[in-house]
């Protein structure tokens, strides 16, 4: 049904996307908690900074991590010296241009289900004997649970069509770098693979319409719980 | 139990707040209008809010003192709060709500035990249930047996009653009487609505504007004439409490007194709610009764259904906002409404000695003491 090209494409586009929510659950997290409940003073840039890939062009925010993290970028040519890290053109650099990009996604709807969260559930733990902490993890992480569902759900179907800064940053080579994405603008450049290309677009099309069902699954799952 | 707060005051926006007062009285109700400052003290004890000066001190021990930098963390003063929603965990199941505080209570000293608590709040059958699937008299016990569980030296309740009807409210107060009478744990009760507090006891804190304005013995604030305008504004209702002194089988009666030497008897029908659970001689219940559902008159009156006629002593009258209150000493010291008219016709004055005609369903047994 698949040649073993495509197979090892579809595979690797769902590792990235799947490795790049691991990655940017924890991140979001924190920081939807922190913009939801904490008053630092540093709150409105560090907001700015998290949003800014969501309405910078994707090509933009690419061509800045790669400033910052390809080999001769300020960050990236210190790892690459001292620890031997690469992070531009190889599996490293797909994932975090998926993070950057979808994490704003990711912090606005956790950030939201943290608010959702009446803080006197909050009050009414530790007035039970629960710490801070112990109060995070039992009574307001449990109760953001959907939220948190949804902004991860949001977060793999972002990954899965990033496109503009996976190729700045990524590149597009294949069998290394190339995702779904990329092969399907790879190949509409060539004439007489529009087959291919509508093969990959039916693929795309189902994982994303398989990722959507699963988001409602697990939304549902978990709005009966909280209820 | 000693609860002093000391010179304490909080701010909130554009209002103030300062509390200055000794709580000593196993159940205290803490009366106010809404808006009042009543939850910005009982926040300010439990140690939700922070005050700006003054110093807490519960059982000699200091929970907050401004000067000397002490504000011991919620979680760690051991006061149990109920909040007016309940707060029931949504996502735990009720057996998880009530065993919620298990892991933090290692170090507490009083034991209180949790078949005791389902039993005594009747929620055995809801354990397995989630917060959702309940009705909201079932999710303020749950809420009430949780904070129990959390083995607190203090419950602290903020407007117990606000969401449930007047049945509910008559069991939610049995529960709370039951609470303080089983496991001894003194409460403190926020509310507005006076008559649910002094079903509950007649130990009073009122508070209007931000500060303390009364405190003491609901009788004695009330008799000092000096009677906060805030109650002015309620009706006065009669709390008091008697003793079970005979039973009546051909009538279906059971008769109360004030004190076992006493020839006042209140006859009640058996058939009232609370009675019907095999009261005992000389078992201690507490009844309310509204002064206007008390009758005087200067004789015995023969000839009419009522059968309570009290003999009794008249010790004050009171006039205020166009009502009359006489208070009558006969044996319970109760207050009855009167017109101007009948303050004339019947020349009511102090000493008198009238009789009081009460209608036994017009007196509402609030609780029975267990003996």
């Amino acid at each position: 049904m698949f040649t073993s090209t495509e197979l090892d494409i579809i595979w690797l586009t769902i590792k990235v996307a799947l490795v790049s929510t691991a990655v940017s659950l924890p991140i979001s997290v924190l920081l939807g908690w922190i913009f939801a409940r904490k008053n630092i003073t540093c709150k409105p840039l560090l907001e700015g900074l998290v949003a800014l890939p969501l309405v910078a062009p994707p090509v933009v925010t690419g061509y800045l991590l790669l400033l910052l993290l390809g080999r001769n970028g300020w960050i990236g040519r210190w790892l690459d010296q001292t620890l031997d890290i690469q992070l531009a053109f190889n599996f490293a650099a797909l994932v975090i241009a998926s993070v950057v990009v979808s994490l704003p996604l990711a912090v606005r709807t956790i950030r939201s289900a943290f608010e959702l969260v009446d803080p006197v559930y909050e009050k009414a733990s530790h007035t039970l004997g629960a710490s801070k902490r112990s109060t995070f993890f039992r009574v307001t992480l449990p109760m953001a649970m959907p939220g948190i569902v949804s902004g991860m759900i949001l977060s793999f179907a972002r990954s899965l069509g990033e496109f503009g800064a996976t190729i700045t940053l990524a590149g597009n080579i294949i069998g290394k770098t190339q995702t779904l994405s990329l092969m399907v603008y790879a190949n509409m450049q060539v004439p007489d693979k529009e087959m291919e290309v509508a093969r990959l677009v039916i693929i795309s099309l189902l994982i994303s319409l398989a990722a959507i069902i699963a988001s409602e699954y697990l939304k549902r799952r978990n709005s009966y719980l909280s209820k | 139990m000693k609860l002093e707060l000391k010179n304490i005051t909080h701010r909130l926006g554009l209002n103030s707040f300062s509390y200055n007062t000794t709580i000593t009285n196993d159940i205290t109700g803490i009366y106010g209008p809404s808006g009042a400052g009543k939850t910005t003290l009982l926040n300010c004890i439990a140690g939700i809010e922070k005050p700006l000066s003054g110093s807490i001190v519960f059982n000699d021990k200091t929970l907050f003192h401004h000067d000397e930098g002490i504000n011991t963390p919620v979680n760690k003063r051991n006061l149990g709060v109920v909040f007016q929603d309940n707060y029931l965990f949504p996502h735990l199941t009720i057996l998880q709500n009530l065993n919620y505080s298990k892991p933090y209570i290692k170090n507490r000293t009083r034991y209180i035990d949790f078949d005791k608590v389902v039993s005594l709040l009747g929620i055995e059958d809801l354990l397995t249930k989630k917060p959702n699937q309940l009705s909201g008299g079932e999710k303020q016990r749950v809420a009430i047996g949780r904070t129990l569980l959390s083995q607190p030296e203090l419950l602290l309740f903020d407007e117990p009653f606000s969401n449930l009807d007047r049945r509910k409210r008559k069991q939610i107060i049995s529960y709370l009487l039951k609470i303080n009478h089983q496991f001894k744990i003194p409460l403190l009760i926020i509310s507005h609505d006076l008559e649910d507090i002094l079903k509950l006891t007649n130990h009073l804190l009122i508070i209007n504007n931000g500060c303390i304005e009364a405190a003491g013995d609901y009788l004695n604030i009330s008799e000092e004439g000096h009677v906060p305008d805030i109650i002015c504004h309620k009706r006065y209702i009669n709390i008091f409490e008697a003793y079970c002194s005979g039973f009546d089988v051909h009538e279906k009666q059971v008769s109360f007194s004030a004190s076992p030497s006493s020839h006042n008897k209140l006859h009640l029908s058996q058939s009232t709610s609370m009675l019907q659970n095999n009261i005992q001689l000389g078992q201690r219940i507490r009844l309310c009764l509204h002064p206007d559902d008390i009758a005087l008159a200067n004789n015995r009156v023969e000839g009419v259904s009522i059968q309570n006629q009290l003999k009794g002593r008249i010790t004050q009258i009171i006039s205020s906002r166009g009502s009359h209150y006489v208070t009558v000493d006969c044996g319970f010291v109760l207050v009855a409404e009167v017109t101007q008219a009948a303050v004339k016709t019947l020349q009511l004055e102090l000493g008198q000695t009238v009789y009081c005609l009460i209608k036994a369903k017009a007196i509402e047994v609030v609780h029975s003491y267990i003996s």
